[in-house]
This record gives C-alpha cells, sequence and structure tokens, in this order.
C-alpha cells in the first residue's frame, strides 16, 4: 500500500538526492523507496529534473570585465591610510592612558609631599632651633605641633641635601657670629652643589652683638616689614652665586667662635672677607640688620636673626636663605614659651632680590603641586579623545 | 594561480592582480548573474558592477572562501538590478529569438548539437523565471553551478535548513516545469508526463 507525496517527502528526497541527509533518515527513506513505487518514481523525477538543470548549458561572457588599471590603481593609498588611523589611534590611546596615570601617580604624590614642599622652611627649623637650644639652654622656643616628628626628619633630609658644607656650617651657628665669606670652588666642584652654606644667629649671637651694633653695614639696614614682630630669629641660609667666570663662587657662612662680624677677618687665599665697613649691597628692600639691645632685654626693634647674603656680583642667580622665627612674648628674644609660627614663616623668609624666579623654589616658596599633573592630564584627555577619533574614523571607514 | 597572493596583491591596489582573479571568475559569475536576471546584457551589466563592487571592498574580505564571497557580491548586483526593473519596467526590443545566438563555451559539435542545447538553455531558463528570486538563488547555485549547501548557505547569507527548504520546492516546480515542456526538451532530458 502506497502513500500520497507528502511536502515533506520533497524534503527528504532532494536532500537524498545531494546526500545530505543523516544515515539514520536515509535507511528509513530507502526502506520506504523499496516499498512505494510512488515514493520512488517522484524521487526518479527528481533526478531527472537535477540532471537537466546540471545540462544548463555554461554561456561565454560577451566581454572581459577586467578593470582599467588607469582608472583603479590609485585607490591604494586609501586602504592604508584608513589601517594607519586605527593603529595610530590606537597607539594614541595607550599613550594616553599611560599619560593619566601618570598624571594620578604624580597628582599622589605631589599631595603626599605638597606639605613638606610648602613647609619647608619649617624643614629647617628643628635644626634651627636645636641650635639655639644647645647655644642658650635658657631659651626654649619650641615647635608648634605642626613641626613636629615629620618636619624634623624633613630637615634631616635637607641637611643631607644641602651638603656637608651646610651642614658643618649650620652645626656651628649656635655658638659664633657669622662671618660671610666668599669661596671660590673650583670648575667642578662648584658644578655640583647649589646650597653652599647654612648661615644662622642664634639668639647668642645676637647677645654678642647687644652693643647696637648690626651684624651688617649700615648700608644694608633695613627695618623690617611694619607688623612683623619677631622676637628671636634662627636663620639659616644657603647661598649659591654664580660670577660671569667660569669658576662659581659660592657664598658660604662660617661660623668662628672667637670672631663676630664686626671683627674683620683677614682673608684668606681664595676667600674673600667681608668686613663690616665694607658696603654690602642687599638684595632685598626687606634686608634686615640684626636688632640690638636683645641681650639686655630691653625693649627696643624686634629682634631679628635674618642676614641678608649678598651677592658677590651682579650676575648672581641663587640666593638661598632659609629663615625661621622664634616669636617670644613681648618681643624678648628667646623668651620662655616662644613658638615657631608656621603661618609667618613665608614672610620671615627673604625672598627678593632674586633675579631669576625660578629659585623662588629654593626660598621655601612651595610650587603648585597640581601644576605638573594638570598638564598630564589635559594633555592626556586632548590625545586620548583624538586618538578615539582617529580609531574611530579609521575602523568606520574600512567597514564602509 | 596563487589566489591569496592575488587577493593580497589586490588589496595594495595591485588591478593587474585583480583583473587576473576577475578572468578566473568571470564566467562563473557572468553565468550566475545571466540565471539570475535571464537577459545577458543586463547580465553582462551587473556582473562588471559587481567586480567593481568586489574591488572597492576588497578589503572587507576577511579570508575564506574567495569565489563565495564573489559570488554574493555578483548575487547583491542582480538583485539591484532586478529592483530597479522592477520599478521601471523594460522592454526589449531585440529578437526574442536571439538568445540563440549566446556564444556557449562548449557549443558542441555541429549546427544540430547547438541547436538542441540553445533550446535546453531557453527552456531552463523559461523555468527558473518562474521561481522566486530566492528559490531561483539556490537552485542555480546548487543544480546548476554545482556548489554544496555550506556555500550556498553562504551566499544566499541564510540557514542550512532554508537552503534545503528552498531547493526542494523550487526543484519541485522546475520537475513540473520541465514535464510541462515535454518535447521541447531534447529526448534524452524528457520527465514523464504528469498524470
Amino acid at each position: 500500500m502506497t502513500s500520497p507525496i507528502r511536502p515533506d517527502d520533497f524534503e527528504l528526497l532532494s536532500a537524498y538526492l545531494d546526500n545530505a541527509l543523516p544515515e539514520a533518515t536515509r535507511a528509513d527513506l530507502e526502506s520506504r523507496l523499496a516499498a512505494e513505487p510512488e515514493l520512488r518514481a517522484t524521487l526518479d523525477s527528481l533526478r531527472t529534473t537535477i540532471r537537466v538543470l546540471r545540462a544548463a548549458p555554461t554561456l561565454r561572457p560577451p566581454r572581459n570585465f577586467t578593470l582599467d588599471p588607469a582608472r583603479y590603481s590609485r585607490r591604494a593609498p586609501w586602504w592604508a591610510s584608513y589601517r594607519a588611523m586605527q593603529v595610530v589611534g590606537a597607539l594614541g590611546a595607550f599613550a594616553s592612558i599611560v599619560l593619566i596615570v601618570l598624571g594620578l601617580f604624580t597628582s599622589t604624590m605631589s599631595f603626599q609631599s605638597a606639605p613638606a614642599a610648602s613647609n619647608s622652611a619649617i624643614a629647617v627649623l628643628p635644626t634651627s632651633a636645636a641650635a639655639t637650644q644647645n647655644s642658650r639652654p635658657e631659651s626654649t622656643p619650641t615647635l608648634g605641633q605642626r613641626a613636629s616628628d615629620k618636619a624634623a626628619a624633613l630637615a634631616t633630609e635637607t641637611n643631607a641635601l644641602l651638603g656637608q658644607d651646610a651642614l658643618s656650617a649650620s652645626q656651628a651657628v649656635p655658638t659664633t657670629t657669622p662671618l660671610v665669606t666668599i669661596q671660590t670652588l673650583p670648575p667642578t666642584v662648584a658644578a655640583a652643589p647649589l646650597f653652599a652654606a647654612t648661615n644662622a644667629i642664634p639668639p647668642s649671637a645676637a647677645d654678642e652683638t647687644a652693643a647696637g651694633q648690626p651684624a651688617l653695614p649700615p648700608s644694608g639696614q633695613t627695618p623690617l616689614a611694619e607688623g612683623y614682630q619677631p622676637t628671636a630669629g634662627v636663620m639659616a641660609g644657603a647661598a649659591a652665586a654664580q660670577p660671569p667666570t667660569a669658576t662659581r663662587p659660592v657664598l658660604k657662612a662660617q661660623a668662628d667662635s672667637g670672631q663676630n662680624a664686626q671683627s674683620p677677618r683677614p682673608a684668606q687665599p681664595g676667600q674673600l672677607a667681608l668686613a663690616p665697613t665694607q658696603p654690602l649691597q642687599p638684595l632685598v628692600p626687606q634686608a634686615t640688620a640684626l636688632p640690638s639691645a636683645t641681650a639686655t632685654g630691653t625693649p627696643g626693634p624686634a629682634p631679628t636673626a635674618t642676614q641678608i647674603l649678598p651677592t658677590p656680583s651682579p650676575q648672581s642667580t641663587t640666593v638661598v636663605v632659609l629663615a625661621a622665627t622664634v616669636t617670644g612674648p613681648g618681643g624678648e628674644q628667646g623668651g620662655a614659651g616662644g613658638k615657631v609660627e608656621p603661618a609667618a614663616l613665608p614672610s620671615a623668609t627673604l625672598t627678593a632680590g632674586l633675579r631669576d624666579n625660578k629659585d623662588a623654589n629654593a626660598h621655601g616658596r612651595a610650587i603648585p603641586p597640581l601644576a605638573a599633573p594638570a598638564y598630564f592630564f589635559i594633555v592626556g584627555i586632548a590625545l586620548f579623545i583624538f586618538s578615539a577619533m582617529l580609531f574611530g574614523v579609521g575602523w568606520l571607514r574600512s567597514r564602509l | 594561480m596563487d589566489e591569496l597572493a592575488l587577493i593580497h596583491e589586490a588589496q595594495r591596489g595591485n588591478v593587474s592582480s585583480f583583473n587576473t582573479l576577475i578572468l578566473h571568475y568571470q564566467t562563473s559569475a557572468y553565468n550566475l548573474a545571466y540565471r539570475l536576471i535571464g537577459e545577458p546584457e543586463a547580465a553582462a551589466d551587473a556582473t562588471q558592477e559587481a567586480f567593481i563592487s568586489a574591488y572597492a571592498h576588497l578589503m572587507q574580505f576577511r579570508g575564506g572562501s574567495f569565489k563565495s564571497w564573489l559570488m554574493r557580491i555578483v548575487t547583491n548586483a542582480c538583485y539591484d538590478e532586478l529592483r530597479r526593473r522592477k520599478r521601471r519596467p523594460v522592454v526589449s526590443l531585440d529578437d526574442p529569438e536571439a538568445d540563440t545566438e549566446l556564444q556557449l563555451v562548449s557549443p558542441g559539435e555541429g549546427p544540430e548539437s547547438l541547436a538542441q542545447l540553445n533550446a535546453l538553455n531557453r527552456i531552463i531558463q523559461d523555468c527558473l523565471d518562474e521561481l522566486s528570486s530566492e528559490q531561483r538563488l539556490v537552485t542555480v547555485l546548487c543544480d546548476v553551478q554545482g556548489y554544496d549547501y555550506q556555500e550556498i548557505a553562504a551566499i544566499a547569507q541564510v540557514s542550512l535548513g532554508t537552503v534545503k527548504s528552498r531547493i526542494s520546492r523550487a526543484r519541485q516546480r522546475l520537475r513540473d516545469c520541465l514535464q510541462d515542456a515535454g518535447e521541447l526538451l531534447p529526448e534524452s532530458y524528457r520527465l514523464n508526463q504528469r498524470e
């Protein structure tokens, strides 16, 4: 008994003729073909149809479809440029990410180091304060809570960076009166250290100059700014001067316990002693003279220990003065309970007279911490946007 | 012929390399276009457009069967031509018998054989024209040009099941068409008449 041909049977027979049936389905269909003559006849008709279609003659193209090289050969650069756009865009995006990460890293480091940088003057304080304490145990200037252990640690690092000369000078400060000398160093030596000396005038030094004789000549005396009333000062200074010659004389504060500012010291070979009578041209309008009458405790001008280191020549480019002021009550030098006021430190720092603004950093001024990271961010983001656009255009054009 | 090397050269802008590929595939492309469109000139134009488009988009070829990729472009060009003809019907002023002047690759031996082939070609094309464009495509690819199901699915961009069902229905309709042709077909190709 035969069954009528169903639509599914045509699909089975068609796939059977193309050998596209699974083995089980193929076996079932072959058993049906053996049993159903109508299904077998349909298979034969389909096989003949396929044979007719495959016998269709192949036509020869009426012409060649080749392209004219003169018309189409100039198409080479466009795909190369699009590929290059994608590659350059990817590289640019990677570089921008690196810049942004670098900016983040730099920003983090700047924020961490910003307090220390802004309090660089404070960083010198512990040493100066310690020197003051060593020279004058009765005066106990204490640092505030803000300039505590961290500032002391940073001060140690700063002194280490200042070099051996600076260390030696600062260590000699407590018991001496500074004598400013200019020492000419060989070029090989002078080229390396920028901070050459630290000059501090402790209260004891001011005591020795209690006769009202300023440490600096009258021509260099200039009152302090109004409203500023330090009672005791500790100044640490470092100066490096660059003469027009190849050698770089470095201002070096030497502390000599047997001499004070009033006693001229014979010039040593290679050194230039600055006598008190020698007119020193102050670099700063606020150039201050050491106050008098501080040792006697009599009221008088606000005592200070700030001193200006003169430059040997107009071509001097760097004067580093790190100053700290210990303020005591009632204008008394080294008074009990004297405190260092960090807020007043920048004003106590002598910064004017610089002929190069780049030296402002050496004065304890904190560089805006976000300057470098901001540049990294701006350049990185701009580069990222440009690279993404470049890559996107290249990718889109390659898809068209 | 190193097809891959020619493709790479053509991708770099070497037109001569692409022309070598054109010469290799132009017969298949033209026959596919002719079976899909049914008119020699329109098929030639569609084939030319397809090769130009293939060269313009050669960078999109990511490997695989270049022939299948090329035939898909030819198919799209033919579909564009068919849609254009559907919007603006074209009445040919040529003699309908002009098809007999088609140049065959294997014309056979003698004029009688050539006449049989031309008659067979005309009947087959008439039956193909009765199919839908989708059924015509899969049938031409499978039964005329001998592609397997996978290649047909890639060219037609449909699934294998769709290919099977389209081929089955197309063959069923072609069988009926060829049975109706009867004695117009050469004797060796005649199918049994329907009951």
